[in-house]
């Protein structure tokens, strides 16, 4: 969390995350070049620098699309959250791929002429208007800069000076850039290599991709269609015993954000379902070491203020909530991030619902 | 009575990971690594032969007739040895010739060859010497009109200074080729099947760098007058579609 910043807060889970992407890569790389020049001997051989532009192109297709699964999987299946942890550094290193991927087919296709290499790939000829004729190294190029800002802004120092949703209205510009990487190759490499395994796979990462989303987006609209219009001070939002201790229903409020109610230790505290750190669903974290904590980063805030125990400075908003009877009676007006809110507490029960 | 029940247990970064987070991860973490040795090698094992085609590393010497025009060409002495084309290093034409030629000159250089299609090209400040000997005239056979459907590419990297030397990707090296006037040539099919290479110029026999600039390394249909100039075909460009 953001006492302070450091260019990378370290521990064991992010090493062990970054050797995976590491060993991921240099696998990756080692296979594309191995198996292109055993399979293409001289003198039907490929040119080296060649292989390795295509090998570091296709490697940064493939992990443009284990990036952008990841999201969806994670919200689909909580055990993917491993993978969601760390996702930063692998985004980073995916642009460092794409990176290389341009420098060398800029070099190689681009230099040793009477031009500079970026003008003479970028500019002078191609239309626009035709398929065949499209410069589509300029949709590569346009990708590459929005790969850039998401990389050079990932960090949380600029999470917090962009503001968390600027910071994440720049991310979701991925999925812009991801078109464009995919006209990237329709209109170049595909228009070259005609083996029908290359458009299958990138039709079928497009299509994964799709069907991803749209399953998450479906979750997430079935969890709406339950909510509840407030039409008065205070709200029934349900059995005291739908919530497991240490977890949190999630309300939904029409027209409001959601809300997230715990139970920790016979009480009820009700907050914003949406972690300040990167808008993470709080609702699906836990109460650990008395603190709800947000199931993305960890970012952690007390259930009775909704603030981050010092040192550390977020907040978020709280809302009023009481019992009454068994019944959770929720205030749907929401307090200002911070404000102290008595938690509710629960009587006892003859029974708790079975798990 | 009984307690409120417990919550899975969720995954936290700084905290040790639980059982069931960990048996996906034992599972995902090998399947992704296999994914990366099987995946590359599908997709580099599909990649499209670029044909035969070598550069060789050494240098060589060779004798022979310097013919300038349309293209710095080299005439071996003996008529059965294909011409060579040369070039200079890098993405460059032979260029400062001029006092050479017809005469008879000593070259070194590396050899680049696809098929019976030579090419030389000459290091850096080591040009051809004009060495004593008998000399060669070019002699073009009949042209016969002809409509030719193809890629235009640059010779060089045709001939195997880039493989493959041809098609989309290419079109930024192939463009900046022909701009630094190294010979444009049409890469086409034959009826039975087997790729042809033609030399390109001018309806008047000039160099055709500029005129073929805007449509390389896309599908165009080129109508002249071919011939074959010392076994190498030689298409004199009237239209470009």
């Amino acid at each position: 969390m953001s006492a302070g910043y450091k260019a990378v807060q370290w521990n064991a889970h992010k090493r062990r995350y970054d050797a995976a992407v590491a060993g991921f890569i240099v696998l990756y790389l080692a296979s594309f070049v191995g198996v292109g020049m055993a399979t293409h001997r001289p003198p039907d051989d490929i040119s080296p620098p060649i292989l390795l532009i295509r090998a570091l192109a296709t490697l940064g297709i493939v992990m443009l699309h284990i990036i952008l699964a990841i999201g969806p999987l994670a919200r689909l299946d909580a055990r993917f959250a491993p993978l969601l942890y760390n996702r930063r550094h692998l985004g980073v290193a995916f642009f460092l791929v794409a990176l290389a991927h341009a420098l060398l087919a800029t070099l190689f296709y681009g230099g040793f002429g009477v031009q500079n290499p970026a003008s003479a790939v970028l500019a002078g000829y191609g239309s626009f208007a035709s398929v065949s004729a499209f410069p589509f190294e300029v949709l590569g190029f346009a990708a590459l800069l929005v790969f850039f800002v998401m990389a050079a802004t990932s960090h949380d120092f600029w999470l917090a000076n962009l503001s968390p949703r600027v910071w994440k209205w720049v991310h979701m510009s991925v999925y812009a850039a991801y078109f464009l990487v995919v006209g990237h190759v329709v209109l170049g490499a595909l228009q070259s290599e005609t083996s029908p395994l290359y458009a299958g796979l990138l039709f079928a990462g497009v299509a994964g991709l799709i069907v991803l989303h749209g399953l998450a987006g479906l979750r997430d609209r079935r969890q709406d269609r339950g909510a509840i219009s407030p039409d008065g001070a205070w709200v029934d939002v349900g059995d005291v015993g739908e919530i497991a201790e240490n977890a949190a229903k999630v309300v939904c409020l029409a027209g409001r954000e959601r809300v997230a109610v715990f139970r920790h230790g016979g009480r009820l505290s009700a907050v914003s379902n949406v972690c300040a750190h990167q808008g993470g669903p709080l609702g699906e974290g836990r109460v650990i070491d008395g603190c709800i904590t947000c199931p993305w980063h960890g970012y952690q805030y007390r259930p009775g203020d909704g603030q981050s125990p010092p040192p550390y400075t977020e907040k978020i908003p709280t809302y009023r909530v009481r019992v009454e009877g068994r019944r959770i009676m929720l205030n749907p007006e929401a307090l200002a991030p911070g404000t102290p809110v008595e938690p509710a507490i629960i009587p006892p029960a003859p029974e708790e619902p079975a798990p | 009575m009984t307690g409120p029940r417990r919550a899975e247990p969720i995954y936290v970064g700084y905290l040790p990971t639980p059982e069931r987070h960990q048996r996906l991860l034992r599972v995902i973490v090998p399947a992704m690594l296999v994914l990366a040795v099987v995946s590359a090698g599908l997709i580099a094992g599909a990649q499209r032969s670029p044909g035969p085609a070598s550069w060789s590393a050494e240098a060589e010497r060779f004798e022979g007739t310097l013919v300038l025009v349309p293209y710095p060409v080299l005439l071996p002495d003996r008529e059965s040895d294909p011409p060579m084309y040369l070039v200079a290093a890098g993405k460059f034409g032979a260029a400062g010739l001029g006092p050479l030629g017809g005469r008879r000159v000593e070259v070194r250089g590396t050899v680049l060859r696809r098929d019976n299609a030579l090419m030389l090209e000459l290091p850096s400040g080591a040009g051809p010497r004009e060495v004593p000997g008998p000399t060669r005239a070019l002699q073009d056979a009949v042209a016969i009109p002809v409509t030719l459907r193809g890629e235009i590419v640059d010779s060089k990297c045709c001939l195997g200074a880039m493989k493959p030397g041809e098609g989309k990707t290419h079109r930024a090296c192939a463009t900046l080729c022909v701009r630094g006037g190294i010979p444009p040539v049409l890469v086409s099919t034959a009826d039975d099947g087997r790729t042809l290479y033609t030399l390109l110029t001018t309806a008047e026999n000039g160099p055709a760098n500029t005129l073929v600039l805007p449509h390389i390394a896309e599908p165009v249909t080129l109508r002249g007058a071919l011939t074959d100039r010392a076994g190498i075909r030689v298409l004199a460009i009237d239209s470009i579609e």
